[in-house]
């Protein structure tokens, strides 16, 4: 569980780093980071569900942290308040459809 | 959009993230691994589920439950700090992150998908809808805590 837990955190780590980077580097609000990650961390267990026979418990963990469904729909109800109301529309609709999209791409590797 | 300075030590942040990261993923560890069976020893291999079981609804808690709280933290005091602040990035980026997830349902919803796609998409849709009136609920709550006060 110990090990579980720290790849998980490493994982929350990557999505955080994402996301100071987005709004940092790239201007862009941090919903859009997290879309990304989403994207991302969705596509490496396709990849992973696809290729590796063996347990990838660690590569789960990693995922799952780098993955955040709060994040996923907290943020854009976060911007929907503050009057970004098309961005947060766009955020929570394409998310879920762009990380089965990312998932059916990384298996299909 | 609103700029903020970082007030804490890049550490401090880091700290806030990586700790709450760790307890997030944690309990959920502990939530869905079945502890007394060997199943907890093959957490990370998605079997293929009966339809009977395809339904995991300790996952689909974690993650309804994790938005609202979320939600409801985000459209609280917390939400007017700054995204950097170390309370902020404990809860939301780090404990609420770590135990909820996007990947592992995909992948579930995956496996499931080659068996019956009719009953992926069921539960897909019930786990995205449940999360997104979760977050509903926590908003229509928090605005007329709002207006009552």
């Amino acid at each position: 569980m110990l090990t579980f837990s720290a790849f998980c955190a490493l994982g929350c780590l990557v999505r955080y780093a994402a996301e100071v980077f987005a709004g940092l580097a790239i201007r862009v609000q941090r919903y859009w980071a997290t879309l990304a990650v989403n994207a991302l961390g969705s596509m490496t267990v396709g990849l992973a569900s696809a290729h590796l026979i063996s347990d990838h418990t660690l590569i789960l963990a990693f995922c799952g942290g780098m993955t955040s469904f709060s994040a996923a729909i907290a943020a854009p109800a976060h911007a929907w308040r503050d009057g970004s109301r098309r961005s947060s529309v766009v955020v929570l609709t394409t998310t879920p459809l762009l990380c089965i999209a990312a998932y059916a791409l990384g298996a299909s590797l | 959009m609103p700029t903020f300075k970082p007030a804490h030590s890049l550490l401090v942040r880091l700290l806030a993230v990586l700790g709450g990261g760790f307890i997030g993923g944690a309990l959920r560890y502990v939530i869905l691994t079945d502890l007394t069976s060997a199943a907890g020893a093959r957490y990370g291999v998605y079997p293929v589920p009966s339809l009977a079981d395809s339904i995991d609804l300790r996952l689909f808690v974690i993650n309804t439950v994790g938005v609202f709280i979320a939600t409801w933290l985000l459209l609280g005091p917390m939400g007017n700090s700054s995204p950097d602040a170390p309370g902020r990035l404990f809860w939301t980026t780090g404990v609420l992150g770590g135990l909820t997830t996007y990947s592992t349902l995909i992948g579930e919803l995956g496996a499931l998908w080659g068996q019956n796609r009719g009953v992926a998409v069921l539960i897909g849709a019930l786990s995205v809808g449940a999360a997104c009136g979760a977050g509903w609920l926590a908003y229509q709550i928090r605005q007329r805590l709002e207006r009552g006060s």
